[in-house]
Protein backbone atom coordinates (compact mmCIF):
# COMPACT_ATOMS: atom_id res chain seq x y z
CA UNK A 1 0.00 0.00 0.00
CA UNK A 2 2.91 2.31 0.79
CA UNK A 3 4.33 1.64 -2.68
CA UNK A 4 0.99 2.53 -4.32
CA UNK A 5 0.80 5.78 -2.36
CA UNK A 6 4.38 6.65 -3.27
CA UNK A 7 3.67 5.91 -6.93
CA UNK A 8 0.52 8.02 -6.91
CA UNK A 9 2.59 10.89 -5.56
CA UNK A 10 5.68 10.42 -7.71
CA UNK A 11 4.02 9.84 -11.09
CA UNK A 12 2.38 13.30 -11.35
CA UNK A 13 5.57 14.82 -9.98
CA UNK A 14 7.55 13.11 -12.74
CA UNK A 15 5.05 14.20 -15.37
CA UNK A 16 5.23 17.83 -14.37
CA UNK A 17 8.80 18.26 -13.18
CA UNK A 18 10.40 15.61 -15.35
CA UNK A 19 12.47 12.82 -13.85
CA UNK A 20 14.68 10.66 -15.93
CA UNK A 21 15.63 7.13 -15.13
CA UNK A 22 19.23 6.25 -16.02
CA UNK A 23 19.83 3.44 -18.52
CA UNK A 24 20.56 0.06 -16.98
CA UNK A 25 23.11 -0.85 -19.66
CA UNK A 26 25.40 1.24 -21.89
CA UNK A 27 27.51 -0.24 -24.68
CA UNK A 28 30.03 1.75 -26.69
CA UNK A 29 30.91 1.27 -30.38
CA UNK A 30 34.03 3.00 -31.64
CA UNK A 31 33.82 5.36 -34.61
CA UNK A 32 36.24 6.16 -37.45
CA UNK A 33 38.22 8.45 -35.13
CA UNK A 34 38.53 8.98 -31.39
CA UNK A 35 36.24 12.01 -31.70
CA UNK A 36 33.27 10.01 -32.96
CA UNK A 37 31.59 7.05 -31.32
CA UNK A 38 28.16 5.51 -30.74
CA UNK A 39 26.53 4.40 -27.51
CA UNK A 40 23.67 1.96 -27.14
CA UNK A 41 21.71 2.76 -24.00
CA UNK A 42 19.13 0.29 -22.73
CA UNK A 43 16.47 0.74 -20.10
CA UNK A 44 15.47 -2.69 -18.78
CA UNK A 45 12.49 -3.26 -16.55
CA UNK A 46 10.88 -6.36 -15.16
CA UNK A 47 7.12 -6.84 -14.91
CA UNK A 48 4.62 -8.82 -16.97
CA UNK A 49 3.63 -5.86 -19.13
CA UNK A 50 6.70 -3.67 -19.00
CA UNK A 51 9.07 -3.22 -21.94
CA UNK A 52 12.79 -2.78 -22.35
CA UNK A 53 13.73 0.13 -24.54
CA UNK A 54 16.96 1.02 -26.32
CA UNK A 55 18.26 4.31 -27.68
CA UNK A 56 21.30 4.65 -29.90
CA UNK A 57 23.28 7.90 -29.75
CA UNK A 58 26.02 9.37 -31.91
CA UNK A 59 28.69 11.35 -30.05
CA UNK A 60 31.12 13.95 -31.35
CA UNK A 61 33.87 15.36 -29.15
CA UNK A 62 35.96 18.25 -30.45
CA UNK A 63 38.06 20.97 -28.82
CA UNK A 64 36.92 19.95 -25.36
CA UNK A 65 33.22 20.19 -26.25
CA UNK A 66 30.81 17.39 -27.05
CA UNK A 67 27.51 16.77 -28.77
CA UNK A 68 25.20 13.77 -28.51
CA UNK A 69 22.31 13.01 -30.87
CA UNK A 70 19.87 10.11 -30.72
CA UNK A 71 19.19 8.61 -34.14
CA UNK A 72 17.71 5.16 -33.50
CA UNK A 73 15.43 3.72 -30.85
CA UNK A 74 13.14 0.76 -30.29
CA UNK A 75 12.03 -2.07 -28.06
CA UNK A 76 14.56 -4.79 -27.22
CA UNK A 77 17.03 -3.50 -29.79
CA UNK A 78 20.43 -5.13 -29.80
CA UNK A 79 23.24 -4.04 -32.12
CA UNK A 80 25.77 -6.66 -33.12
CA UNK A 81 28.10 -4.30 -34.97
CA UNK A 82 28.65 -0.86 -36.47
CA UNK A 83 30.72 -0.89 -39.65
CA UNK A 84 32.22 2.33 -40.96
CA UNK A 85 32.82 2.95 -44.66
CA UNK A 86 34.93 6.08 -44.53
CA UNK A 87 34.53 8.72 -41.86
CA UNK A 88 30.92 9.65 -42.45
CA UNK A 89 29.02 6.51 -43.37
CA UNK A 90 28.01 3.76 -40.95
CA UNK A 91 26.18 0.49 -41.41
CA UNK A 92 24.35 -0.69 -38.33
CA UNK A 93 23.62 -4.32 -37.69
CA UNK A 94 20.52 -4.90 -35.59
CA UNK A 95 20.43 -8.46 -34.32
CA UNK A 96 17.26 -8.24 -32.23
CA UNK A 97 14.31 -6.00 -31.46
CA UNK A 98 11.89 -3.64 -33.17
CA UNK A 99 12.70 -0.20 -34.50
CA UNK A 100 10.54 2.64 -33.20
CA UNK A 101 12.30 5.53 -34.95
CA UNK A 102 15.37 5.95 -37.13
CA UNK A 103 17.08 9.02 -38.56
CA UNK A 104 19.49 8.13 -41.35
CA UNK A 105 21.30 11.46 -41.58
CA UNK A 106 22.53 13.43 -38.62
CA UNK A 107 24.81 16.36 -37.95
CA UNK A 108 26.69 16.84 -34.71
CA UNK A 109 28.21 20.15 -33.64
CA UNK A 110 30.98 20.62 -31.09
CA UNK A 111 33.95 22.93 -30.58
CA UNK A 112 33.11 25.08 -33.58
CA UNK A 113 32.97 22.20 -36.03
CA UNK A 114 30.16 20.11 -37.42
CA UNK A 115 30.25 16.44 -38.37
CA UNK A 116 27.67 14.74 -40.56
CA UNK A 117 27.02 11.01 -40.60
CA UNK A 118 24.87 8.88 -42.84
CA UNK A 119 23.54 5.71 -41.20
CA UNK A 120 22.18 2.62 -42.85
CA UNK A 121 20.41 -0.33 -41.25
CA UNK A 122 21.58 -3.66 -42.63
CA UNK A 123 18.58 -5.98 -43.01
CA UNK A 124 20.86 -8.97 -43.66
CA UNK A 125 22.14 -9.00 -40.05
CA UNK A 126 18.98 -10.55 -38.66
CA UNK A 127 19.05 -13.43 -41.13
CA UNK A 128 22.69 -14.15 -40.26
CA UNK A 129 21.86 -14.66 -36.57
CA UNK B 1 2.95 -13.53 -37.88
CA UNK B 2 1.85 -10.38 -36.12
CA UNK B 3 2.88 -7.26 -38.00
CA UNK B 4 5.04 -4.94 -35.93
CA UNK B 5 4.70 -1.18 -36.06
CA UNK B 6 7.48 -0.65 -38.57
CA UNK B 7 6.16 -3.28 -40.95
CA UNK B 8 8.64 -6.00 -40.04
CA UNK B 9 7.21 -9.20 -38.59
CA UNK B 10 7.13 -9.29 -34.82
CA UNK B 11 9.70 -11.81 -33.70
CA UNK B 12 9.02 -14.30 -30.96
CA UNK B 13 5.33 -14.66 -31.69
CA UNK B 14 3.72 -16.11 -28.60
CA UNK B 15 0.66 -18.30 -28.12
CA UNK B 16 -0.70 -20.75 -25.53
CA UNK B 17 1.69 -23.47 -26.68
CA UNK B 18 4.84 -21.38 -26.42
CA UNK B 19 7.31 -23.18 -24.16
CA UNK B 20 9.08 -21.28 -21.43
CA UNK B 21 12.62 -22.13 -20.27
CA UNK B 22 11.34 -24.48 -17.54
CA UNK B 23 9.45 -26.56 -20.10
CA UNK B 24 6.02 -25.35 -19.08
CA UNK B 25 3.84 -23.64 -21.65
CA UNK B 26 2.46 -20.12 -21.40
CA UNK B 27 -0.96 -21.79 -21.49
CA UNK B 28 -0.23 -23.66 -18.26
CA UNK B 29 0.57 -20.38 -16.50
CA UNK B 30 -2.59 -18.89 -17.92
CA UNK B 31 -4.66 -21.85 -16.69
CA UNK B 32 -3.17 -21.67 -13.18
CA UNK B 33 -3.84 -17.97 -12.89
CA UNK B 34 -7.36 -18.28 -14.26
CA UNK B 35 -8.03 -21.04 -11.72
CA UNK B 36 -7.11 -18.54 -8.98
CA UNK B 37 -9.51 -15.98 -10.45
CA UNK B 38 -12.25 -18.60 -10.72
CA UNK B 39 -11.72 -19.48 -7.04
CA UNK B 40 -12.34 -15.82 -6.17
CA UNK B 41 -15.52 -15.82 -8.26
CA UNK B 42 -16.70 -19.02 -6.58
CA UNK B 43 -16.05 -17.57 -3.12
CA UNK B 44 -17.94 -14.42 -4.02
CA UNK B 45 -20.85 -16.44 -5.37
CA UNK B 46 -20.97 -18.40 -2.12
CA UNK B 47 -21.05 -15.17 -0.15
CA UNK B 48 -23.67 -13.53 -2.36
CA UNK B 49 -26.75 -14.83 -0.51
CA UNK B 50 -25.45 -13.18 2.68
CA UNK B 51 -24.83 -9.96 0.75
CA UNK B 52 -21.16 -10.03 1.73
CA UNK B 53 -19.71 -9.57 -1.74
CA UNK B 54 -16.52 -7.59 -2.36
CA UNK B 55 -16.63 -6.45 -6.00
CA UNK B 56 -12.94 -5.51 -5.88
CA UNK B 57 -11.58 -8.89 -4.80
CA UNK B 58 -11.24 -10.11 -8.40
CA UNK B 59 -9.20 -6.99 -9.24
CA UNK B 60 -6.99 -7.48 -6.18
CA UNK B 61 -6.33 -11.09 -7.17
CA UNK B 62 -5.60 -10.11 -10.77
CA UNK B 63 -3.22 -7.35 -9.63
CA UNK B 64 -1.30 -9.86 -7.51
CA UNK B 65 -0.88 -12.04 -10.61
CA UNK B 66 0.12 -9.20 -12.96
CA UNK B 67 2.37 -7.24 -10.61
CA UNK B 68 6.16 -6.99 -11.03
CA UNK B 69 7.74 -10.05 -9.42
CA UNK B 70 4.46 -11.95 -9.77
CA UNK B 71 3.85 -15.37 -11.34
CA UNK B 72 3.76 -14.06 -14.93
CA UNK B 73 6.73 -11.72 -14.63
CA UNK B 74 8.59 -14.03 -17.00
CA UNK B 75 11.42 -11.55 -17.63
CA UNK B 76 12.20 -11.72 -13.93
CA UNK B 77 11.51 -15.44 -13.38
CA UNK B 78 13.54 -16.61 -16.38
CA UNK B 79 16.15 -13.84 -16.47
CA UNK B 80 19.11 -14.84 -18.60
CA UNK B 81 17.46 -18.05 -19.83
CA UNK B 82 15.72 -16.73 -22.96
CA UNK B 83 15.39 -13.60 -25.07
CA UNK B 84 13.93 -10.78 -22.98
CA UNK B 85 11.64 -9.88 -25.88
CA UNK B 86 10.18 -13.39 -26.00
CA UNK B 87 9.65 -13.38 -22.23
CA UNK B 88 8.08 -9.93 -22.36
CA UNK B 89 5.76 -10.94 -25.17
CA UNK B 90 4.80 -14.02 -23.17
CA UNK B 91 4.04 -11.78 -20.18
CA UNK B 92 1.90 -9.43 -22.24
CA UNK B 93 0.09 -12.35 -23.86
CA UNK B 94 -0.57 -14.00 -20.47
CA UNK B 95 -1.78 -10.71 -18.98
CA UNK B 96 -4.57 -10.42 -21.54
CA UNK B 97 -5.30 -14.16 -21.75
CA UNK B 98 -5.69 -14.44 -17.97
CA UNK B 99 -7.82 -11.34 -17.59
CA UNK B 100 -10.12 -12.06 -20.53
CA UNK B 101 -13.61 -12.86 -19.26
CA UNK B 102 -12.79 -11.98 -15.64
CA UNK B 103 -11.67 -8.36 -15.96
CA UNK B 104 -13.29 -5.90 -18.39
CA UNK B 105 -11.05 -5.38 -21.42
CA UNK B 106 -11.06 -1.62 -20.79
CA UNK B 107 -9.67 -2.22 -17.30
CA UNK B 108 -6.95 -4.46 -18.75
CA UNK B 109 -6.05 -1.73 -21.23
CA UNK B 110 -6.03 0.88 -18.49
CA UNK B 111 -3.64 -1.26 -16.44
CA UNK B 112 -1.29 -1.67 -19.40
CA UNK B 113 -1.68 2.04 -20.11
CA UNK B 114 -0.63 2.95 -16.58
CA UNK B 115 2.58 0.97 -17.07
CA UNK B 116 3.14 2.74 -20.39
CA UNK B 117 2.56 6.21 -18.99
CA UNK B 118 4.86 5.53 -16.08
CA UNK B 119 7.61 4.34 -18.44
CA UNK B 120 7.27 7.48 -20.55
CA UNK B 121 7.11 9.72 -17.46
CA UNK B 122 10.43 8.45 -16.17
CA UNK B 123 12.03 8.67 -19.61
CA UNK B 124 12.44 4.96 -20.28
CA UNK B 125 10.76 5.33 -23.64
CA UNK B 126 9.22 8.13 -25.75
CA UNK B 127 5.48 8.75 -25.96
CA UNK B 128 5.69 7.65 -29.62
CA UNK B 129 6.16 4.12 -28.25
CA UNK B 130 2.75 4.25 -26.54
CA UNK B 131 0.85 2.98 -29.56
CA UNK B 132 -1.68 0.80 -27.74
CA UNK B 133 -5.01 1.62 -26.14
CA UNK B 134 -4.99 4.06 -23.24
CA UNK B 135 -1.27 4.72 -23.80
CA UNK B 136 -0.21 1.11 -23.42
CA UNK B 137 3.11 0.43 -25.14
CA UNK B 138 3.91 -1.19 -28.45
CA UNK B 139 4.62 -4.61 -26.91
CA UNK B 140 1.23 -4.64 -25.17
CA UNK B 141 -0.40 -3.57 -28.44
CA UNK B 142 1.18 -6.51 -30.29
CA UNK B 143 0.10 -9.13 -27.77
CA UNK B 144 -3.33 -7.71 -26.87
CA UNK B 145 -5.38 -9.29 -29.65
CA UNK B 146 -3.74 -12.74 -29.54
CA UNK B 147 -4.04 -12.77 -25.74
CA UNK B 148 -7.70 -11.83 -25.76
CA UNK B 149 -8.43 -14.27 -28.59
CA UNK B 150 -6.76 -17.17 -26.76
CA UNK B 151 -9.99 -17.79 -24.91
CA UNK B 152 -8.13 -18.53 -21.67
CA UNK B 153 -5.93 -21.19 -23.32
CA UNK B 154 -8.37 -24.12 -23.00
CA UNK B 155 -6.65 -27.40 -22.07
Amino acid sequence: MKKVRAGAFLLPLCLFLGCKMKPTKVTRFSGPSTEVFYTVETWEDNGAISSDFTRVFAHFEHNGKSDKVMFLDGAYLALSSVRWSGKDEATICISEGRVNSFKDTLTLKAGGESYSIRNRLDPACRQQQ
Amino acid sequence: MIPAKNGTPAPNNVNCNTKLPNGQTVGQYVNNARAQLQAVVDRQNALAPAGDVNPFSIYTQFASIAKGGGPIDFKNIFAGQASRELLANAGNFAYYAIGEGYIPTTALDLGAGAYGLYGAAVGRFPTSFLTGRFFSDDSARLMRSPGLAANGCPQ
